[in-house]
């Protein structure tokens, strides 16, 4: 922007959302102004324009003074809802002949492990052609491509009426040949969008590139049709360069010409990490969270200089390869409905949307979580807006929600004898939702291994100020930045963003001196397309800030697990890729070759800096005592306090505000809770610090609580989540990385299950096992410092692949408190063939190496010695014991995480409070099978198998006992071959009968 | 054969067995017809490379829904390979990888479909496979139909073709395809 152009033009930034449109006007004088209208609305077609109209004073009908405008950047739901909705254009999947289903099957999974019904997303593409042609995965052409099979093909979809069609076909990815041919005969025939793999996303992977590429031809027409309508009420993009612009997921801005269906799925969220990261570089924070509280979901975000992307992503069902900001989003928002399961309070994930809305919402809505800060006296009808009932110009109903409060509270009087009071259940529901928040936020952080106590907690969204103390208190986080347009930061990260262009190329080559030689050519011939399609995107005068970034993806060989280095010097870019490396996954192997996936250029227009904010007058920065436009009660950190409430335009820099308080705006609630003392800095920012520390420890007593039950719950299995994160991370072999044949899970000093992440079903209900195990064998001579591992299908173990590796947890005193353990899939441990599967096989050493209850680590010390030789012995060892030994690693690590964590949980909670809930959520877990039993009824089934051997099993359920008899008299004596099942499998298998619980966990 | 004793083989109880236990007390209970039944476990290697797969099939209708086609079902989940990664590493060629249309068990709500996989290798290799309801259909459920069995079986260079039982092992020439249909769920309820 120059000068000339700021003194007579404005800009628009616009983020187009499901419910609102919000829009920051940049004013030829430099100057700010913000507006917020409905997206969809009867009395205008498209939000943004009207709401350019509405900042313009210009009445409708009259055409917009395009002259004035220097730029609209935008980010928009429209992909993002078509998508969701799957409302976007018919597309024809052209793929190669034999592949018709692949993308359907995709890798087998099912989404829900505990589904009897299972539902996969539905395909975008609404039919499929497939071709003759073949290409080898070095190019080499097995079957030439039947050129006019295709054309009769596309030419009868055609007649069909389709117009958009995805070209994808098995290594189109590089070698483009025969995708290029079908683009030639595509557009021969006429149809108007074509997108072709090897340029939507040339890498390699069929599944998420095919994904990618039919997202791509079903968005893109409807993004055009969208653009079309903004651009033609702007006056048309073809002579405007710039004009329009559209954020893209990867949080760079796009010439609304060059916006694609691949890279508008985050269009919205992108620019609010854009705009989080740079108000926050901007007040001096380079350590930041991002936390996003909208009405139905939370997304939160990490930033600590550089913006984080992933490469793929699965939204909707649908695994999108195009670089993306890393956005986590959790189904909890202002919206999230409030449920009462007869012992747990559960927030959400269903929401009551905009319509009915919440309770408050004067609807028939259900109670939701702003319905809980109505009660709790956080938002007062009085001082929020108007905009409720019938007519529409109605205030929040409060004693609607305090009605419903007070039955609930009745509810769960009766059902439990806990008796609350209708504020309590309200602040009750508010802590689970919190905690749902801060796992959500671990989840980018602190298992990622950033130390998040460090870190500010960047607030934004109309939720989000409602919650952010409590928040950063779950974490330890003792600062919270509120920056002034908080509540449309997404629309102001518009006009912060770079305008960037970016080309990628699949390389799948030995990191060497000599590729790295040959990658600087290519990425010439890359930099040079990128300016090419920057320049017709930006104007002349712009072009001189222009910067490049070149990346490799880089993985060791064998894995499938890439980081971005960038372009240097081999030494460098090992460096570089090491440290990654190791910050992810703790540990480096330089012995592996690096590979070197693909080269990513971008082109980048840097976009004006953050500190043009400020509106209001430079004041006098000296501390000025605030005044409170209300006092009135509200129940915070359990007791009802007289609490002041403030405008926030009314404040000056240098304020200072103690909580418990509320600030009001134009675009929220912020609520500062007692303890903590929000101020202004001098760039209108409010910054909110922790003045009194935090409770060291808390009580909560040891019976029976719903709200700490539902808290616990989550915690004990946010925790075997980490341990699962930690295994996944630190594990060598592919098959635990990155198929995932692994469980976590803790147990009780008994052995009993206290919670396990969803992982493998088969290891889940057989765990419990091989912990009895080591109780039975080791009893009274376990230490501290010590970890026992074992696989013996005849002592705890399922078969032998699977190792289990076990670690009780000591308090300081001595009393043993948990197990935490992890089981793995090893690729091989010997046998007498590789993959220690033998179809034959008749003897248990023919199947590898048996691990009986083996000490691992003594008093802290990995016994490797012991082990590998334990591995190397017998007729047919294991065949790659170093494999073995790094994978055990990760499997302890994954419990010394779990063990870490439990005791920093026993250092807050205390010991006997989380001995307590341990127990609770265990009988809360069988109370919920005990429900599928009341449900059931007797029966028996036989159920013969191919070689004449059969299962006979008699269930008998005494409803009054609830209890169910599984009796498998009758079941075959002992198999010669492998198909004997041991103990500890057929305790799984009737765990899983918990999967025809409506949602057990 | 679900309490063996020392030294009995186990490998197969664990990804086999277990699947007829799941479905034994679903078909006891009455609330699902079988499920594929079976991991389709693969396994293949020479010296130089080795690999181990387990293919998806149909899930069991129920009293309300239809059986889902080509998932893996009850005790594992474990993912697949791509199909260009595991030709980029791998001497081998997809033929192809397709839902078996029809083999499920038809009924009130139909079980789900299996899938055919077809994988042509450029080397000798051996290969394992271990696999069930080869001869025993999956049960439908209240008058729904059985799904069909799965097939193991070689196609080789020369065009003769070698039918495998359900737990088999074979040497395969370079050209050779091996050939998986995996079986389809159960149906529930009387066909209309």
């Amino acid at each position: 922007m120059t000068l000339a152009e700021l003194h007579d033009k404005w800009e628009f930034w616009v983020d187009r959302g499901g419910t609102f449109t919000d829009i920051v006007a940049l004013q030829p004088d430099g100057k700010m102004l913000t507006h917020k209208l409905l997206s969809e609305s009867p009395g205008y077609r498209d939000a943004a324009i009207q709401g350019i109209r509405d900042i313009l004073k210009i009445p409708a009908g009259d055409s917009l003074p395009i002259e004035k405008i220097a730029a609209v950047k935008m980010g928009t739901t429209v992909a993002t809802n078509a998508l969701l909705e799957r409302t976007g254009e018919p597309a024809l999947l052209v793929t190669t002949r034999g592949f018709r289903d692949q993308l359907r099957i995709g890798y087998q999974t099912r989404p829900d492990l505990f589904a009897l019904n299972v539902q996969l997303p539905e395909m975008l593409h609404c039919d499929v052609l497939e071709v003759d042609e073949r290409l080898d995965a070095h190019g080499n052409v097995i079957k030439p491509l039947d050129c006019e099979g295709a054309r009769l093909g596309l030419e009868r979809y055609y007649r069909e009426g389709i117009r958009s069609v995805a070209i994808v076909l098995m290594h189109g990815y590089r070698y483009t040949m025969h995708e290029d041919s079908l683009k030639t005969i595509a557009k021969a025939i006429g149809y108007s969008q074509i997108s072709v793999s090897n340029r939507v996303s040339p890498l390699m992977k069929y599944v998420p590139r095919g994904d990618t590429t039919v997202v791509d031809a079903y968005l893109s027409p409807v993004i055009r049709k969208y653009v079309a309508e903004v651009a033609a009420q702007l006056g048309g993009t073809d002579t405007q360069t710039g004009q329009l612009k559209l954020m893209r997921s990867n949080g760079g801005l796009a010439d609304a010409r060059f916006f694609y269906g691949k890279d508008a799925i985050l269009s919205g969220p992108a620019g609010g990490v854009v705009g989080m990261a740079r108000v926050s570089e901007a007040a001096g924070f380079h350590e930041v969270i991002g936390f996003d509280m909208g009405g139905t979901s939370t997304d939160v975000s990490h930033y600590n200089g550089e913006f984080e992307k992933s490469y793929e992503t699965e939204v909707a069902g649908v695994r999108l390869r195009a670089p993306m900001m890393m956005i986590h989003t959790v189904a909890a928002g202002g919206g999230s409905i409030l449920h009462f399961d007869g012992a747990r309070y559960r927030v959400g994930p269903d929401s009551a949307g905009a319509n009915p809305g919440p309770a408050c919402y004067r609807n028939g809505g259900p109670l939701t979580i702003t319905d809980c800060n109505v009660m709790t006296g956080k938002l007062q009808p009085d001082m929020f807006p108007c905009v409720f009932g019938e007519t529409g110009g109605q205030p929040i109903d409060a004693s609607q929600v305090r009605i419903k409060f007070a039955e609930l509270a009745e509810t769960i009087r009766q059902q439990t004898g806990d008796d609350r009071s209708p504020e309590e259940v309200a602040s009750g529901f508010l802590a689970v939702a919190v905690g749902n928040m801060s796992n959500a936020i671990k989840k980018i952080s602190v298992q990622r291994g950033h130390d998040v106590t460090r870190y500010t907690l960047c607030c934004f969204g109309g939720a989000g100020g409602q919650h952010a103390c409590m928040v950063a208190d779950a974490l330890g986080m003792s600062k919270i930045l509120v920056h002034e347009f908080s509540g449309i930061l997404s629309a102001y990260g518009m006009g912060l963003a770079d305008t960037v262009v970016d080309r990628q190329q699949a390389i799948e080559l030995m990191l060497t001196r000599q590729l790295v030689q040959e990658l600087e050519g290519i990425a010439d011939t890359l930099r040079n397309e990128c300016d090419k399609l920057l320049a017709r995107q930006i104007s002349q005068t712009h072009m001189q800030k222009m910067d490049h970034r070149i990346l490799l993806h880089v993985r060791y060989e064998g894995s499938d697990t890439s980081f971005p280095v960038l372009l240097a010097s081999v030494e460098q870019i090992q460096i570089q890729f090491e440290k990654v490396h190791r910050m992810r996954f703790g540990f480096v192997s330089p012995d592996k070759n690096l590979i070197v996936e693909s080269i990513q250029v971008e082109a980048i227009n840097r976009a004006r800096s953050a500190v043009v904010s400020p509106n209001r007058e430079q004041s006098t920065a000296q501390t000025q005592t605030a005044k409170s436009i209300a006092e009135r009660s509200c129940y915070m950190d359990g007791e009802w306090h007289q609490t002041p409430f403030f405008q926030r335009e009314a404040l000056s820099p240098g304020c200072r505000i103690q909580g418990p308080s509320v600030i009001l705006d134009s675009t929220g609630t912020l609520v500062v809770e007692p303890g903590w003392r929000a101020a202004f800095d001098e760039y209108a920012n409010l910054v909110i610090e922790r003045h009194v520390p935090r409770k060291e420890t808390v009580a909560i007593g040891t019976d029976v609580d719903p709200v700490m039950l539902e808290v616990f719950n989550n915690l004990f299995m946010s925790i075997a989540e980490q341990m699962g994160s930690v295994l996944e991370n630190t594990a060598v072999s592919v098959n635990i990385k990155e198929r995932l044949d692994f469980s976590c899970a803790i147990f009780d000093p008994d052995g009993h299950l206290v919670a396990n992440a969803p992982h493998m079903p088969v290891h889940l209900g057989s765990m419990s096992e091989s912990i009895k195990t080591v109780i039975r064998e080791r009893s009274g001579h376990m230490q501290q410092g010590d970890a026992y591992i074992l696989n013996a299908p005849y002592n705890g173990g399922t078969h032998l692949p699977d190792v289990t590796i076990i670690r009780p947890v000591f308090l300081e005193q001595g009393e043993l408190l948990f197990f935490t353990a992890s089981r793995g899939h090893h690729a091989d441990i010997g046998g007498k063939s590789p993959g220690s599967a033998p179809a034959d096989s008749t003897r248990i050493e023919e199947e590898g190496v048996v691990i009986d209850n083996e000490k691992l680590v003594e008093n802290g010390q990995f016994m490797e010695q012991s082990i590998r030789s334990l591995l190397s012995s017998g007729s047919w060892p294991a065949r790659n014991p170093d494999m073995n030994i790094a994978d055990f690693k990760a499997q302890l690590a994954a419990c010394e995480k779990g063990a870490q964590e439990l005791l920093d949980m026993i250092d807050w909670y205390g010991a006997r409070t989380v001995h307590a809930y341990m127990k609770h959520v265990q009988d809360n877990a069988e109370e919920s099978v005990r429900r599928v039993l009341d449900v059931l009824n007797d029966g028996q089934f036989i159920y013969s198998m191919d070689d004449g051997h059969r299962i006979s099993v008699k269930i008998a359920v005494d409803h009054s006992a609830r209890r169910a008899v599984i009796d498998f008299t009758g079941t075959s004596d002992q198999h010669p071959g492998n198909f004997n099942a041991p103990t500890a499998v057929v305790r799984a298998v009737s765990s899983l009968l918990t999967s025809l619980s409506p949602r057990t966990r | 054969m679900i309490s063996p004793s020392y030294p009995a083989a186990v490998i197969a109880g664990n990804v086999e067995t277990s699947q007829y236990l799941v479905d034994a007390l679903f078909g006891a209970l009455g609330t699902v017809a079988a499920s594929q039944g079976t991991m389709n476990n693969f396994i293949w290697g020479n010296d130089r490379v080795q690999y181990y797969e387990t293919i998806c099939g149909g899930t069991g209708a129920g009293a309300s829904h239809h059986g889902t086609d080509a998932v893996h079902t009850h005790m594992t989940n474990s993912r697949l390979t791509d199909p260009e990664v595991l030709e980029w590493r791998f001497p081998v060629r997809v033929e192809s990888f397709e839902i078996r249309q029809g083999s499920g068990g038809r009924g009130r709500f139909n079980g789900g479909d299996g899938v055919i996989r077809k994988i042509r290798f450029e080397e000798a290799v051996s290969a394992n496979v271990i696999s069930g309801h080869r001869q025993v259909p999956p049960y439908g459920l209240a008058g729904g139909e059985p799904a069909q069995v799965g097939f193991n079986r070689v196609e080789h260079a020369d065009s003769r073709i070698t039918e495998l039982a359900g737990s088999d092992s074979i040497d395969l020439e370079a050209g050779d395809v091996f050939v998986i249909e995996t079986p389809g769920g159960g149906g529930f309820g009387t066909p209309p």
